[in-house]
């Protein structure tokens, strides 16, 4: 029983350092897909949420 | 016991108070001086601090010579009657343009001076507007307008005193402006400093205990802290764009705003936007510090706690908090007195629009846009009063057994 609940506690604390992880990196990781992005994917409203870029390019 | 400072204690304390008497004591002599002046530099009568009437020699000298240069053009179409005066009139302007010829910058001048420099003013200027309304008929190459403009700056060259005292402080009192931009900042520090504090709080507990890779958590944790904040509020101004930003559009899935637009363009909205990019960014160092105070915690308390029967949150309140309390005190000093003086992150991500002015921001714009030092130097101090007070109220509630002398 002692040991289930000590299980049950490690379990929520690595949900909880995953989510705050996720908080953490997402906004930088969706600026590295971003910075993959052309201008005209970047501010367009059919391509801005795109995670992989359709046109893919390093000149930004 | 209270020990004395010896001479010796007092020479290494010396390079100390130099450097505070330099960095921190001067700035905030300099910013009451400005406080007492009405001083602005974009107004040339009031862009210095002048306790008494000054003169600006080299702008009348100036001012004579362009009105010399003027007449010298006119004079030719005139009558001998009327050139023989204007010539006298240039003869007068060279005299008092010769006498300030040294003169290299504003000097102070006594009131007899004063008096009789603006009675020669006025007289050439009479002189010289007679001659040219008697030959209005005239087409001159410059006419009387533009002398007239010019003799109107001559005005400006005799500087009264701008000493105000009180006077902007009871300014102050008055300025609506300011109690919006105070309220926006008190607004800004209780939510962002209310909601780090639990989030850091609660990751600091997780972060205490042994879980594995927690190494990496802690490295990873830091990243939004290390990037400077002019750029984290660019990149969170990109996601909150109302057109192409992912989180105003997640936001405006998930219900929390009507349109993405309105993430920034709503007084609401730009305020929460401006708390959860400084949330986001000062989370993980809240989180550490506290972090570095609950590791100094003996575990033995707590195996007792447990054997006394004590759950977690009587642990909590019992132990942690209270063994907790001079890593929360500097953390939470730290962060509130850094969330009131906030400025790059709400510059960069509203300009201060939509009800997200701080005193900071206010300052800056009283300051640096409008070049008003006098009254921006108020502003200042009254901004420095709320971070002492608030100093003062942490350490007094806080802090009070801790800093008490053995």
């Amino acid at each position: 029983m002692k040991s289930k609940k000590k299980s049950m506690t490690k379990a929520v604390s690595i949900v909880i350092i995953a989510a705050f992880l996720a908080v953490m990196v997402v906004p930088m990781f969706w600026i590295l897909i971003t910075s993959y992005k052309p201008s005209s994917e970047i501010f367009a409203k059919e391509t801005a949420f795109n995670i992989i870029a359709n046109n893919p390019t390093l000149t930004n | 016991m209270r020990k004395k400072i010896t001479a010796r204690q007092a020479a290494f304390l010396l390079p100390l108070f130099l450097l505070l008497a330099v960095f921190a004591i001067y700035p905030i002599v300099t910013s009451v001086v400005y406080s007492l002046f009405d001083y602005r530099t974009n107004d040339q009568q009031v862009a210095g601090l002048y306790t008494s009437g000054n003169f600006n020699a080299p702008l009348f000298k100036e001012d004579c010579g362009y009105i010399n240069w003027f007449l010298a053009d006119d004079i030719t179409l005139l009558s001998e009657a009327d050139q023989a005066e204007l010539t006298n009139a240039m003869a007068k302007m060279d005299e008092l343009a010769k006498r300030y010829a040294a003169v290299g910058d504003i000097q102070k001048v006594s009131s007899a001076e004063e008096a009789e420099i603006t009675a020669a003013t006025a007289a050439v200027k009479t002189s010289v507007q007679a001659v040219y309304e008697r030959n209005a008929g005239v087409s001159f190459y410059n006419g009387w307008n533009k002398l007239n403009t010019i003799f109107n700056e001559m005005d400006s060259c005799l500087i009264s005193s701008n000493f105000t005292g009180l006077a902007a402080y009871g300014k102050l009192l008055n300025d609506t402006r300011f109690f919006h931009s105070l309220q926006s900042t008190a607004i800004f520090t209780v939510i962002s400093v209310s909601l780090e504090l639990v989030f850091g709080m609660a990751l600091a507990l997780i972060m205490n205990k042994a879980i594995k890779g927690l190494g990496g958590v802690r490295t990873t944790a830091l990243i939004p802290w290390a990037i400077p904040t002019a750029v984290s509020a660019l990149m969170w101004s990109y996601m909150y764009d109302g057109s192409s930003g992912v989180v105003a559009k997640i936001f405006t899935d998930i219900g929390l705003i009507a349109s993405p637009e309105l993430m920034l363009l709503s007084s609401g909205g730009a305020m929460a936007a401006a708390v959860l990019a400084d949330v986001w960014k000062t989370t993980p160092y809240m989180a550490l510090l506290l972090l570095a105070g609950l590791q100094i915690i003996d575990q033995g308390l707590y195996e007792s706690a447990k054997i006394d029967g004590a759950g977690p949150v009587r642990t909590f309140f019992g132990i942690t908090l209270p063994l907790l309390k001079p890593s929360l005190l500097v953390a939470l000093l730290f962060r509130t007195l850094d969330a009131f003086r906030v400025y790059d992150l709400i510059a960069v991500l509203t300009g201060g629009a939509q009800g997200t002015e701080t005193l900071s921001i206010y300052a800056y714009k009283l300051m640096i846009a409008q070049n008003n030092y006098g009254y921006g130097a108020v502003v200042v101090l009254a901004m420095a009063l709320c971070v002492a007070a608030i100093a003062f109220l942490f350490v007094k509630v806080l802090g009070a057994e801790i800093v008490r002398d053995d």
